[in-house]
């Protein structure tokens, strides 16, 4: 199956940049790199042909083999904290949020070593009791709370010892929970002529230190934790007697007369990897692996939602086993983009026997320059959201959606076998927890050609047939667009979408805002665009984060109360439920979702409006087009969008066709339904439907929605040849025209 | 028991939604489970039986003598193989 994978960083670069590429092969004979340009990449015996050019490039060649892999898991790292001045007599206290208490051991602090059998640790044991751990280079004293942790039920943990007192102590009390009994206990060990050893490594919250001092730190926390603090001393046994030392009032009172060694509030510094100590003693912390901020701690009153207006209530980190930022490998190779190498969707094709793996970018022209009066963007965002994409391995729904039984290529097989690839916003992480945050650094393996007919691949569809065309065009992506907002836009007439712009940047949606009030011409030749607000971080450049707040067809739901970014505050989730709806920017919204059968469009009485015209030129607007297409044999299918004027659709556009013939495995999106009734089906409803949208903006711009993902399969149906690509054309033809778009008045709207 | 006929592996095969209620049922019920499956040895040429324990990181069992050219009838094997295993217990393929 593979033996070669890899990935690149960046994606995005312009002719005289570099891109690094890391490489994984297993056969230590090697592997063959070859730069291609990806025209198309439908590899089906239906397709109009896979089309992968070779490109001559120093970089082109046989390079030796070697396994690259990388740890897994998140955890922070407070390297200044040395133990040697306070183990022999100190206490912990700490908030925890388990997710996963019964898997295995979790660390929650720890400055511990195995293999020197030193340090302190406290964990969870296997079946999730806490423990606290001490070592003294010869031999392990621990102590074990006679009860578990509950699972998502806040607890707070006191720990510590004394040797001065020879006692070992241990306290849990969880908040109840609605009529659930609440967990108290209080445990306790005279513990003579015990003298802990420091471990020299690290001081780790949510793991156990790497004790080479490397990355593969161990014993990864499932769950939340808040406010860790550690205090020199213990508070004495006699002043807690007959009471709940952990109650409110009389622990912190207690704990407070002993001084802080370090107190993290993990509140602070919200959109970055560090966590600050507020003790005065500044052991400061960085995060590993970015685990998930703005997550409500043990105050959270369910009152306030944006951490931004009580970060009191947002003191907790999420941290789970299997959190990826950076895989960290070794670079292989480089490329310098040759500087007469045109804007385009490219990969450097890895090949090892028989395994061939892709690893895909772009080129974008020169900075601040343009080549063409065309864009097309490259829905970046999406295809990150989606890498990795374990839908036929994990959801419930895949097979019954899909109408179809499993088939898994070695890329599905690969994932499978290997956790550490990482995960994509449509999975869970093993605690169940929804994936929040997506990084690029790590191989993709489903976002290049020869893949499924989906995102990316499914845009070369629409590549193929500018390259018929002979259409000039430049390639620019949603990161270039997040970076540098519209003056990116500016230099192009005409921007294309792909067929599934899904995830969008509020940089992007502004930009792209702008682009269309000078006067900008937008084909949006997707389906379910514009439909996810996510965030970026200068912290994490190469991550994007995702709330699947409230609402949306989605395989998680969000987490009540963690609605907003951690990298900038913002509601994240349903663009639909922000002042910003898809409907206001492009005239359609996502309605409706169907796997099964596709089908063509129904010219409607608007098609005949001569504003219009240019649209239909050489198209009868009396009969069905795009009945036909590589993906379910029709124009509108997968994803589609309707307008919606209640709804933002600006009152002056056309719905100029729709197409409705879906069958009962077609369904409304969750927020088209509200209520469940049983006739939310194609079959049976009309508002199950693909409309294609034009309409004129004040400026003389224009945007051409067609509201169907499955559209740009249509376009090779007989050798480019059909409806759907002369309308296609058209539109294209009418766009890159120098002559305004007149608005239309009252009279002819 | 969940009783559906192999036939309506073919409706899987062409796309259409046309299937009995009971398959759908099946379907859905099968997945998140170990189950019988198909990997692709070949893209659109050729597949094998493989079997999915479901859980992340477990290995895919790969049956490499029972081979297909023909996705429709891979997917009819496939679904015969979970028809008899729901029915009777079959521990394995045929």
């Amino acid at each position: 199956m593979k033996t070669v994978i890899g990935y690149c960083d960046p994606w995005s670069a312009a002719p005289g940049e570099r891109i690094a590429f890391h490489v994984s092969c297993g056969d230590p004979s090697g592997y063959e790199a070859q730069l291609v340009r990806v025209v198309c990449g439908d590899d089906s015996p239906q397709g109009p042909g896979l089309d992968l050019r070779p490109i001559a490039v120093a970089a082109n060649g046989n390079y030796p083999g070697r396994l690259q892999t990388h740890p897994i898991g998140s955890c922070a790292l407070m390297p200044s904290v040395s133990s040697a001045e306070w183990l022999g007599s100190f206490t912990i206290s700490v908030w925890c949020w388990p997710t996963a208490p019964r898997r295995g051991r979790q660390a929650i602090l720890s400055q511990w070593s195995d293999e020197a059998v030193s340090g302190f640790s406290l964990e969870l044991d296997a079946e999730g009791h806490t423990v606290l751990r001490l070592g003294d280079g010869r031999g392990v004293r621990e102590l074990r709370s006679p009860k578990p942790m509950l699972e998502r039920r806040w607890g707070r943990i006191a720990a510590g010892f004394s040797a001065q007192a020879e006692v070992l102590f241990l306290g849990l009390s969880a908040a109840s929970v609605s009529h659930e009994q609440s967990v108290f206990d209080w445990t306790s060990a005279k513990l003579a002529a015990f003298s802990p050893k420091p471990a020299s490594v690290p001081l780790t919250l949510a793991a156990v230190a790497d004790p080479d001092g490397g990355r593969w730190h161990r014993a990864y926390f499932n769950g939340k934790l808040a406010r860790p603090q550690i205090r020199r001393g213990v508070v004495p046994q006699s002043l807690l007697a007959g009471h709940d030392p952990l109650a409110p009032g009389l622990w912190d009172e207690s704990l407070s007369r002993l001084p802080l060694i370090a107190d993290w509030d993990l509140s602070l510094e919200m959109q970055t990897a560090q966590i600050r100590d507020v003790s005065g003693n500044e052991h400061e912390g960085v995060l590993i692996n970015l685990p998930s901020r703005a997550c409500t701690g043990p105050s959270w009153a369910g009152e306030i939602f944006d951490w931004r207006f009580a970060p009191e209530q947002y003191d907790a980190i999420h941290f789970h086993d299997d959190d990826l930022y950076d895989a960290g490998w070794d670079t292989d190779f480089e490329l310098e983009v040759p500087a007469d190498l045109a804007s385009g969707y490219y990969a450097m094709r890895l090949r090892c026997a028989a395994d061939i793996s892709y690893v895909s970018f772009f080129v974008r022209p020169l900075r601040n320059r343009a080549t063409a009066p065309v864009a097309f963007l490259a829905s970046t965002a999406t295809s990150l959201s989606y890498a990795n994409y374990r839908f036929q391995l994990e959801s419930p729904e895949s097979e019954s959606m899909l109408n179809f039984s499993i088939v898994l290529d070695a890329e599905d097989v690969y994932l499978q076998e290997h956790a550490e690839i990482g995960l994509s916003n449509y999975d869970r992480h093993s605690d169940g927890s929804g994936v929040r945050f997506v990084s690029r650094l790590r191989p993709i393996l489903n976002m290049g050609p020869c893949t499924d007919l989906w995102n990316l691949n499914a845009d070369t569809h629409l590549l193929k047939w500018l390259d018929e065309r002979r259409q000039p065009f430049d390639v620019i992506t949603d990161d270039d667009l997040h970076a540098e907002g519209s003056p990116l836009l500016e230099r192009y007439r005409c921007l294309i979408t792909g067929t599934h712009p899904e995830y969008w940047i509020t940089s992007m949606w502004r930009a792209l805002e702008a682009f269309l009030a000078r006067g900008g011409r937008l084909m949006y030749l997707g389906g379910n665009g514009f439909y996810w607000r996510i965030a970026k971080s200068e912290s994490f450049p190469a991550a994007i984060e995702l709330r699947r707040s409230e609402g949306g067809a989605r395989y998680w739901s969000e987490t009540p109360g963690e609605y907003h970014s951690s990298f900038t505050g913002e509601y994240l989730g349903l663009w639909d439920r922000t002042a910003h709806t898809p409907e206001s920017l492009v005239g359609v919204a996502t309605r409706a979702i169907t796997f099964d059968r596709a089908c063509g469009y129904r010219p409607t009485c608007e098609a005949g409006n001569p504003r219009a015209a240019f649209v239909f030129h050489g198209i009868a607007t009396d009969k069905v087009f795009g009945d036909f297409g590589l993906l379910a044999g029709g124009a509108a299918g997968s994803e589609i969008d309707a307008a919606d004027f209640a709804h933002g659709t600006p009152h002056h556009a056309l719905v100029l066709a729709r197409a409705d013939d879906f069958s009962r495995d077609s369904t409304l999106v969750p927020e088209r339904i509200l209520m469940p009734f049983p006739a939310m089906h194609g079959d049976c409803n009309a508002a199950v439907c693909a409309e294609m949208v034009f309409f004129e903006t004040p400026s003389g711009g224009a945007v051409f929605s067609v509201g169907s993902v499955n559209w740009c399969a249509s376009l090779p149906h007989r050798a480019f040849d059909n409806d759907v690509a002369r309308i296609t054309a058209n539109v294209l033809a009418r766009f890159l025209e120098d002559e305004p778009f007149p608005f239309p008045s009252r009279a002819s709207s | 028991v969940i009783h559906y006929s192999v036939k309506d592996a073919d409706v899987l095969v062409s796309g259409d939604s046309a299937r009995s209620e009971e398959l759908t049922r099946a379907l859905h019920l099968e997945t998140g489970s170990s189950r019988w499956v198909l990997v692709t040895v070949a893209r659109h040429r050729e597949w094998m039986l493989a079997r999915f324990l479901g859980r992340r990181g477990e290995p895919v069992e790969l049956y490499r003598q029972h081979r297909f050219n023909d996705l429709g009838e891979a997917n009819r094997f496939v679904l015969g193989l979970r028809l008899a295993e729901r029915l009777v217990g079959e521990p394995g393929p045929p």
